[in-house]
């Protein structure tokens, strides 16, 4: 209810606001506003400027059809006033005898009331279809000048060329009577050349231009001014200067042109003047009024448009209406449909009321004024629509632009990449041939028109806008994928938790990318629960590891104490041997198994420092030398004459080379040499020791670095089995590798460690995985 | 022994490991006083004079380490921190918080009264030695050498060593902290250019290593830098 007494405002408002144009339209001078009510005397306003102007106007007119109907102050009939092309030849017409075929179409002028009736019962059919060419008219000399030239100009029929020719003297009787006559506000004389070449004057006085100053408003010209005007009216009437037809250029060699135009203002005669004089204030505080009316009209109207938008946009989702659904272009368009219907329907009654109402020079603005009227409720209509649509969330929702662009999307993004790349394509051929094409139209035309010239800079602009724009949107593509490129290549270089930020995407790299976080979230998240059980299972057995080891202590210090006991019994001394030997092997297996979770698990500082390798072999040679030398067993070292730098910890290499020399001493038959060499290599250095095995190697070398695998179960009771698993645990961990090498009896282990680089200058890298 | 009998706090939460030290010890001459927690070591520290303490980290009330601190906040008694942990990290904090040994479980327990007595050396005699200084006398830690008549100490003990280990140990010793490698040693003592695969320096450092460390393994004095050299760590 609320939002009809508003939209009830608006229209009166909208209303008052037309009442006030009209009211000032029709009171104000054309081509002057409302300025002129700013003046308080009629004289100075601009309205009396007007009136000047236009008598100026009626009195060059009243001079060109004097010369053309008047002979000495009577109407002559006898002067040919049109000659003509007819198909008899040239043919010239007088007054008399067009008045007499005027009379034949049922065409008469009432010499009183100067208004020319034309019966519809024709007397003369034959001739409404009589076409002439015309050749010259009397009244209207620049007939041919001041129309554009063509195959069809000129012609027209006798009949219509009577009548006009009879409304000619009816404007001439009209003219006659207020120029031709003395005893009025205004003052005049012109002299001018006629179209003939006649000098040439008239006048409704016989004061001389000097006096006409003394009448109050004058306008004087002089051919001999160039064209300056003498005039205190402000603003000038330039009807003054204006090039008449008939009347010669009065800028011209002979300087006979003048024209004097004075307005008695104290107004002693009863006419025009005087009435304009007498309504002027009445007409001004008309004028307010509408100004008042316009101003209260926009103020109302506003605020109610402001209440009514507000009305709307409180409504939110509730006010959508079952009409919202309706995609919005096509609701425009029925919108713009309905209006054009009403438009045209009420065109023909609007234009007879116009017609009744309004005067008929102002017809024009009404007609104009009631069609604004209209587009107006029509767009605040359409407006309203859209804030509702707009404050329901439905605006963008429901348009077929929407549409289409989701269509396009999901076609681009989720559709065959090579057909979204081909219609893409297709696209902007399509685009580039209609703006060529469109371009080389302009340039055909050659710029006739600066239309064309705008619209040949649009379009380039367009053109190359275009195409910028689908290089940037290339470019930015290609720079996307080089991006996700680099993002796999991270991935796949083990930083698994590596997230592209998926803000900097669009379109399918934006699916891709959010694949990719995908991936690296469900890589890493599985390393970590890896690396988390890895972790968990390391600290179980460092838990383990120390919680024997207590207990260890006790056993191990009391089977020595026992030892230490004179004990006489042999049997006894026998058993606690083997307590001695099962608890030291207890106490190595523990400390190994330590090592190997440990190493196996990453949970090792490494200390990367630049050493030598060959200096390590011989220091490691040196170690074991009494444990070989027990066994009868020759360590032959091969080593190059220069260091080999390589990039290792030292302390952590040491227990590989401890473990494998350990295996050696243990494992390689007696009196039998064992081969340690050191070669130099480019990318990475081989340490290699080889020894014939004692016992028969019936082990994959795979398994042999397996946890608790060994050579041979039986014999040696003193390895854990955990060596070359924690060696090849350690060297990896160091960027090396570790392989056996099985053949027959021959077992050969190989460290590859990499070379020490003298640009990797982070000489110590604390890696603490 | 001649001289008075020396006190030793054995602190540990276990009482047989306790009780096997104790066993040792006293076979060796010393006084052993127990203790099974940190508490109670402080205690006692307070009641009785004490020359050295053997410590076990983990133990209820307060662990070792805390026990230490303490410990030195007010006396500088030998401590020989015995711990299940033989990771190197636990092994460098007991050290840096003011131990002067560490020994990891389980022991030998011949090493173990061998550190016993290195310890108890060098905080007794050790002052007297250092006393004659001389310019020819060389020292780092326990470690002592006298180059006027070629001798060797280590925690106050003579050491026997051949002519070109006596060199070679002298070399380093003179240098302490510096890594010598194998080929710079060569140089050094034999005044020529090493050549290629001879260990001879390797094994004379480890005959080096068995005769002035109690654990060859894990030397107090002349270490291993795998892979660069040897040096004798520089002690004050």
């Amino acid at each position: 209810m609320k939002k009809t007494f508003i939209i009830i405002i608006h229209t009166l408002s909208v209303l008052l606001f037309v009442a006030g144009l009209s009211v000032i339209y029709m009171l104000s001078p054309e081509g002057f506003g409302i300025s002129w009510a700013g003046e308080e005397d009629f004289v100075e306003s601009a309205k009396f400027a007007s009136m000047v102007n236009e008598d100026i106007a009626g009195i060059k007119e009243y001079a060109l059809l004097r010369d053309t109907f008047e002979e000495n102050g009577e109407i002559t009939y006898d002067r040919v006033v049109v000659t003509a092309e007819t198909s008899n030849g040239m043919t010239s017409y007088t007054l008399r005898e067009l008045s007499a075929i005027a009379a034949d179409y049922g065409c008469s002028l009432d010499p009183d009331t100067h208004r020319v009736t034309i019966s519809t019962a024709s007397r003369n059919e034959d001739a409404v279809n009589y076409q002439l060419k015309i050749g010259h008219k009397l009244y209207d000399p620049d007939y041919y000048a001041e129309r554009p030239q063509g195959p069809g100009q000129g012609i027209m029929s006798l009949r219509d060329l009577s009548i006009e020719v009879m409304q000619e003297l009816a404007r001439y009787y009209e003219l006659h009577d207020i120029y031709g006559i003395e005893g009025g506000n205004l003052y005049y004389f012109m002299h001018y050349v006629d179209s003939e070449g006649n000098f040439r004057d008239i006048y409704n006085t016989d004061r001389a231009s000097e006096d006409m100053r003394d009448l109050g408003k004058y306008a004087l010209v002089e051919g001999e001014g160039q064209g300056q005007m003498d005039t205190n009216i402000s603003p000038a009437p330039d009807n003054a200067y204006e090039l008449s037809s008939g009347i010669q250029d009065p800028f011209g060699t002979e300087d006979d042109y003048e024209l004097a135009v004075g307005v008695d203002t104290t107004f002693p005669y009863e006419d025009r003047y005087s009435e304009a004089a007498a309504g002027y204030n009445s007409e001004i505080d008309h004028v307010y009024m509408g100004v008042a009316m316009m101003i209260a009209g926009l103020l109302i109207g506003l605020v109610s448009l402001i209440l009514l938008i507000r009305g709307i946009a409180l409504g939110g989702r509730e006010g959508i209406r079952p009409s919202d659904s309706i995609a919005f272009e096509i609701w425009l368009l029925l919108l713009a449909a309905f209006g054009g219907v009403i438009y045209l329907a009420f065109r023909g009654v609007s234009g007879e009321i116009i017609g009744i109402l309004a005067p008929s020079d102002s017809r024009h603005f009404f007609t104009s004024l009631v069609n604004g009227v209209l587009l107006y409720g029509f767009t605040v209509y359409a407006f309203c629509v859209m804030i509702r649509r707009y404050e329901g969330g439905v605006l963008w929702k429901n348009t077929l632009l929407r549409r289409i662009c989701d269509a396009a999307s999901d076609f681009s993004n989720h559709g065959s990449l090579g057909a979204s790349m081909l219609l893409r394509f297709l696209c902007l051929v399509v685009f580039n041939a209609a703006m060529g094409a469109a371009i080389m139209h302009c340039l055909n035309m050659r710029f006739e028109s600066g239309i064309y010239m705008l619209i040949f800079c649009l379009l380039m602009v367009a053109l190359v806008v275009a195409d910028i724009a689908v290089f940037i949107a290339l470019f930015r593509q290609g720079s996307q994928r080089e991006e996700l490129g680099n993002a796999l290549k991270t991935i796949s270089l083990g930083e698994t938790g590596y997230e592209v930020p998926e803000e900097d995407f669009s379109g399918r790299e934006l699916v891709m990318a959010k694949d990719i976080n995908n991936i690296s979230k469900g890589l890493s998240k599985a390393l970590n629960e890896q690396v988390r059980s890895e972790r968990l299972r390391a600290d179980l057995i460092t838990n383990v590891s120390h919680d024997i080891r207590t207990p260890l202590t006790s056993i191990i210090n009391y089977v020595d104490l026992i030892k230490r006991e004179n004990i006489e019994n042999q049997k006894i001394r026998d058993y606690v041997d083997v307590l001695d030997k099962k608890s030291e092997r207890l106490r190595n297996l523990t400390e190994d198994l330590l090592e190997a979770s440990k190493a196996s698990s990453g949970n090792v500082k490494l200390e990367m420092t630049k050493i030598d390798l060959k200096e390590l072999a011989m220091q490691a040679g040196a170690e074991f030398e009494d444990k070989f030398a027990a066994r009868d067993l020759e360590l032959c070292l091969t080593l190059p004459e220069e260091p080999v730098f390589i990039m290792a910890d030292g302390r952590h290499l040491w227990r590989v080379l401890e473990n494998l020399y350990n295996n050696a001493a243990k494992y390689a038959m007696e009196h039998t040499r064992i081969y340690a060499d050191v070669v130099k290599g480019g990318e990475e250095d081989i340490f290699t020791i080889k020894n014939v095995s004692s016992e028969k190697l019936n082990v994959s070398p795979d398994e042999l670095t397996e946890r608790f695998v060994r050579g041979d179960e039986s014999r040696h009771t003193e390895g854990s089995g955990l060596g070359l698993s924690i060696a090849k645990s350690l060297t990896s961990l160091m960027g090396g590798r570790l392989e056996i090498v099985i053949d027959g009896d021959l077992y050969k282990a190989n460290i590859h460690l990499p070379s020490y680089r003298e640009e990797g200058s982070e000489d110590i890298q604390d890696k603490d995985i | 022994m001649a001289q008075e009998q020396q006190t030793i706090l054995v602190c540990d939460d276990d009482k047989e490991i306790v009780d096997a030290i104790s066993i040792y010890l006293s076979g060796e001459g010393f006084r052993v006083i127990k203790a099974y927690d940190g508490k109670e070591a402080l205690r006692l520290m307070e009641e009785e004079h004490v020359d050295l303490i053997i410590m076990d980290v983990m133990m209820p009330e307060l662990d070792g380490i805390h026990t230490t601190l303490k410990i030195r906040e007010t006396s500088s008694v030998p401590i020989i921190i015995l711990s299940a942990k033989s990771e190197d990290t636990d092994k460098i904090l007991g050290l840096n918080i003011g131990a002067d040994d560490y020994i990891a479980k389980p022991f030998n327990p011949l090493e173990l009264v061998a550190r016993v007595k290195s310890q108890l050396r060098r905080y007794t005699k050790l002052g007297n030695i250092s006393g004659s200084q001389s310019q020819a006398v060389y020292k780092c830690g326990g470690l002592m050498i006298n180059d006027d008549n070629k001798e060797v100490f280590v925690d106050g003990e003579p050491v026997k060593l051949t002519p070109i280990e006596y060199n070679i140990l002298l070399l380093l010793v003179k240098n302490a902290g510096k890594v010598f490698s194998i080929d710079e040693i060569f140089q050094q003592i034999w005044n020529e250019e090493a050549i290629g695969a001879d260990n001879t320096v390797a094994v004379h450092i480890r005959h080096i290593r068995e005769k002035i460390e109690i654990n060859p393994r894990e030397p107090r004095y002349l270490k291993v830098v795998w892979g660069v050299g040897y040096k004798v760590e520089k002690q004050p």
